[in-house]
């Protein structure tokens, strides 16, 4: 998962045609819709990589 | 992931200025040394200081470097990157303290202000998605989605978000007229054909966080009930819009634009129409023409409102970029939040663009209420040394000039206005001593009379008349009833145009008549300009006894109009002078032998020089 529209696993839906509800919130703060901590550490990787500075998460 | 991250400015100022050249340069430096995978490297939207580009900040430890060139990326890499020392001589040194700042957050000109609409710009890589999401981005339409229309225009209604555009007209209730019209099809429209000379506010958002304005054009469209949205931007702004076009491709790409958004069954579309550059298509009929593949011409009166019957006349929500880029995060962070900022009647925050005679210059964002000359003074540091504040113009070409005596004024649409200028999109000019205020009021008028599209008698004559006048005054033939005559005329010109351009054209020349009316007494009764700056009322002059015959100003004189030698004192013959004024910046500051006069009494020529041409 390299970036937040590649699915973190199989279990990831999320495209265009299939789009899920809480696809922005899952990129933040999941997975929403399994348990994983693998997947969850996906993302965090993706968030630490592009935080440049202190405070760049804040919204 | 990565030991430090380098972010460079890349807005159209800072790529001018080489940013490109420095990012190949230091892609060069960090592969010598190996850094190329500890290091990674930003290329970011428009930080605002563009005066002081490229921009170039080294994280974690946000260290401010301005200035750079790829010459500077050898040392900057083997000094900053593998040394871990700061390069002193690319800091920011400030004019007013003369001392060397390291953290941007420290600087004057970021310290005063307030970044709500362009709090994403200079931070993140506009060209990435994903750094717009992890700022909070699309956070405010994924809400939205699962509300009611009702709900969302309540809550722009509760905001009291006004039109940034200029005309300040509550944005609520824009939507709500909008979203009332039944229609089979409406259309969400964002305006950034921002043409006022000097302003690069909307550029620098649609370059620096082009998904903001998608995300703010998506939620206006679930609002009103629109599933197709245009953004209406300059062909002159080609990297604002190759980022746009790549957002929107992105957005795509992840499903947030297109049919069955986020599951929610809305379905959105974004074109992009470029337009061809004209300042009167900034007009909202005007824009709808042009879009409509038609000459960009404001529609005769009486003609229905652009929310009633707007792009192939249907429906059609006109806002501006600043407008829309501030509704996703009015959506998901709260009314309440938004209206902590700002003034009773004006919430939230003005962007400018600060230029003309200040220490700092460039772009900025203060809550609406901010007091003028805190602008000018705290984050553009006043005017440089040597010189004295004459004036500032704000709101462009359909703005005003305000004199020293209004600097107490608080910034927001109302108060402008009652001051007889206006906040407009966001121009902010300083001026000095040095400026000529009939000369600005002829600037101006200038540039809207040749924008003009000629529709109508009052805007096209009108402003033409007026413009003649002025020069007539400039140039030593005003005569005594012109100051009136210019009111009158200014006055039908309001009165008779039919679209904002013609009916705020005037503006500069009344304001300036308002405050600075003894510069045109001056001007014409007396042929003398107070600031020097009317080439036919100054003449250049080498005083013979301060003159030491160095033979400098003859040298530097491009028009070869010195006469003199060796030993013997210069002279200028005026018939090959073309005032440039070399001789005087040249004339050195001991001998101060080369002299500015004006004025009847100085001038004989200028006497007897009268009627209008």
């Amino acid at each position: 998962m390299e970036r937040f529209i590649d699915h973190c696993c199989e279990k990831c839906e999320h495209t265009k045609d299939n789009p899920c509800a809480q696809f922005v919130e899952c990129r933040l703060s999941g997975p929403l819709c399994h348990e994983s901590q693998s997947c969850a550490e996906k993302r965090k990787a993706i968030i630490e990589k592009y935080s440049h500075s202190e405070g760049f998460q804040q919204h | 992931m990565y030991d430090k991250q380098i972010l460079i400015c890349a807005g159209t100022g800072c790529i001018a200025s080489g940013a490109t050249d420095v990012r190949d340069a230091l892609e060069e430096e960090l592969k010598k040394h190996g850094l190329q995978n500890k290091v990674r490297i930003i290329l970011s939207g428009c930080h605002g200081f563009c005066e002081k580009g490229p921009i170039f900040i080294v994280y974690p430890e946000d260290i401010f470097y301005c200035g750079v060139t790829a010459e500077d990326m050898p040392e900057l890499v083997e000094e900053h990157m593998v040394n871990g020392n700061t390069v002193e001589r690319l800091l920011y040194k400030d004019p007013v303290t003369e001392e060397a700042v390291t953290s941007h957050e420290d600087i004057p000109f970021y310290k005063h202000q307030k970044r709500i609409i362009l709090r994403n710009c200079g931070v993140i890589d506009p060209e990435n998605i994903d750094e717009y999401i992890i700022r909070g981005g699309y956070l405010g339409l994924r809400k939205a989605l699962n509300m009611e229309s009702g709900e969302i225009i309540s809550n722009i209604k509760d905001s009291g978000l006004r039109g940034l555009g200029g005309a300040g007209f509550p944005a609520g209730r824009k939507w709500e007229t909008a979203y009332n019209v039944a229609a089979d099809k409406k259309y969400v429209v964002c305006n950034a054909d921002e043409g006022d000379p000097g302003a690069f506010m909307d550029r620098s958002i649609l370059e620096g966080d082009p998904h903001s304005v998608l995300e703010g054009l998506m939620i206006a469209g679930k609002a009103i009930g629109s599933d197709e949205a245009y953004v209406y931007v300059r062909a002159e702004y080609p990297l604002a819009v190759r980022r746009l076009r790549k957002a929107i491709a992105q957005a795509e790409e992840y499903g947030l634009i297109g049919d069955n958004i986020l599951n929610s069954g809305f379905n959105f579309t974004i074109n992009v129409k470029e337009g061809a550059g004209a300042f009167v298509c900034g007009e909202s009929t005007a824009l709808v023409m042009s879009i409509e593949g038609k000459r960009g011409m404001p529609k005769p009166l009486p003609r229905p409102r652009t929310t009633t019957a707007g792009l192939w006349d249907k429906p059609t929500l006109l806002n501006n970029v600043k407008t829309l880029s501030v509704v996703p995060q009015i959506i998901n962070k709260g009314v309440e939040w938004f209206t902590s900022v700002g003034t009773e009647k004006c919430k939230g925050t003005a962007v400018f663009a600060l230029t003309g005679k200040t220490n700092r210059s460039g772009l900025i964002e203060v809550p609406m209420g901010t007091k003028l000359g805190d602008i000018i003074h705290e984050i553009g540091g006043g005017v440089p040394e040597g010189r004295n504040f004459k004036a500032v113009q704000t709101g462009g070409p359909s703005g005003g000039c305000l004199p020293a005596s209004k600097l107490d004024l608080p910034v927001d649409f109302d108060t402008l206005i009652e001051a007889g200028s206006m906040m407009g999109s966001g121009g902010m000019v300083v001026l000095d001593d040095s400026t000529c205020m009939v000369d600005v009021a002829r600037y101006f008028l200038d540039f809207t009379y040749a924008e003009s599209c000629g529709q109508c008698v009052p805007c096209r004559l009108g402003t033409h008349q007026m413009l003649q006048i002025l020069n007539d005054i400039c140039e030593g033939r005003g005569r005594e009833d012109d100051i009136e005559l210019l009111l009158e005329l200014g006055d039908y010109i309001i009165k008779g145009s039919i679209c904002g351009l013609g009916k705020t054209a005037p503006n500069p020349v009344l304001s300036t008549i308002k405050y600075f009316r003894e510069e045109y007494e001056q001007h014409i009764r007396e042929k003398h300009c107070v600031a020097l700056a009317c080439k036919e009322l100054i003449l250049y002059r080498i005083d013979q006894e301060k003159c030491s015959a160095c033979g400098r100003c003859r040298k530097q004189c491009p028009a070869e109009a010195i006469i003199g030698e060796k030993k013997v004192p210069h002279e200028i013959d005026q018939s090959k002078c073309t005032k440039c004024g070399i001789c005087y910046e040249n004339c050195p500051e001991k001998f101060d032998a080369v002299e500015i006069i004006t004025g009847e009494e100085n001038i004989p020529a200028l006497s007897g020089k009268e009627g209008n041409e």
